[in-house]
């Protein structure tokens, strides 16, 4: 009966996220949403507005910084989480 | 372990310990940055831990905690003032951009990348420690 439940609960997820993935864009076409202006102003200014030559630091240390703080603070939450989970809450 | 292995790796590691700050430091100049250092440093560290070397400056659990979470706190300040200068137009601190290129450029950015790679480095050395010492546990 659970085995049941769960495969019918898997093929309906899996119905609804298909559906959904049909109306995408075309992988690589010339007008896609993702090939706008900005992707120009980033490569065009990044340099000049950042001060990094690294374009890629540019982006995650100073236009997208805010994603990067919340991707290093999962690191904390890890550790976090070990404690709380494994050694019972006890800090240390 | 032997003690080939513990002479052959307490005399790479403040090698792999350099390169991990290089990668650090220029991570706004080349290729790197804070979590590929972070990553570095750290792996520097437990392999110190695996062939058992107890060093005197090496990290414990505590500073390893007190680093992460001071390490945030200041990445959180930093960007904060630098965000709400870009937003309210106000020029609390300036912080020169400097010569594209050279080391001491790119305003916060060399900053923070330091402060990720120390969250990075703390945080893994930090679950290592504490994995290991539940299997410690363990066996005896």
């Amino acid at each position: 009966m659970r085995l049941t439940v769960s495969i019918f609960v898997a093929v309906c997820l899996a119905v609804v996220l298909l559906v959904g993935i049909v109306d995408f864009p075309e992988f690589g076409a010339a007008n896609n949403p993702a090939h706008n202006e900005v992707m120009e102003k980033y490569i065009e200014e990044g340099v000049k507005e950042t001060g990094a030559v690294n374009l890629v630091s540019g982006m995650i240390l100073d236009y997208r910084a805010f994603d990067t703080f919340i991707e290093s603070i999962v690191f904390f939450t890890a550790v976090i989480s070990v404690f709380a989970v494994l050694k019972g809450g006890k800090i240390l | 372990m032997t003690i080939i292995i513990q002479n052959v790796v307490r005399l790479i590691v403040p090698f792999i310990l350099m390169f991990g700050a290089y990668v650090t430091v220029y991570g706004h100049v080349s290729p790197g940055g804070g979590f590929a250092g972070g990553t570095i440093l750290a792996a520097a560290l437990i392999l110190e831990r695996f062939v058992g070397i107890n060093r005197k400056w090496s990290l414990n659990k505590s500073t390893c905690l007190k680093g992460v979470s001071f390490s945030l706190v200041g990445y959180g300040i930093l960007k904060g003032i630098a965000f709400l200068e870009g937003a309210m137009h106000i020029e609390l601190i300036h912080w020169p951009l400097g010569q594209p290129g050279a080391l001491f450029s790119a305003g916060i950015i060399p900053l923070l990348n330091i402060l990720i790679g120390l969250v990075v480095m703390m945080a893994f050395v930090l679950l290592f420690d504490l994995f290991n010492e539940d299997l410690a546990g363990e066996d005896h």
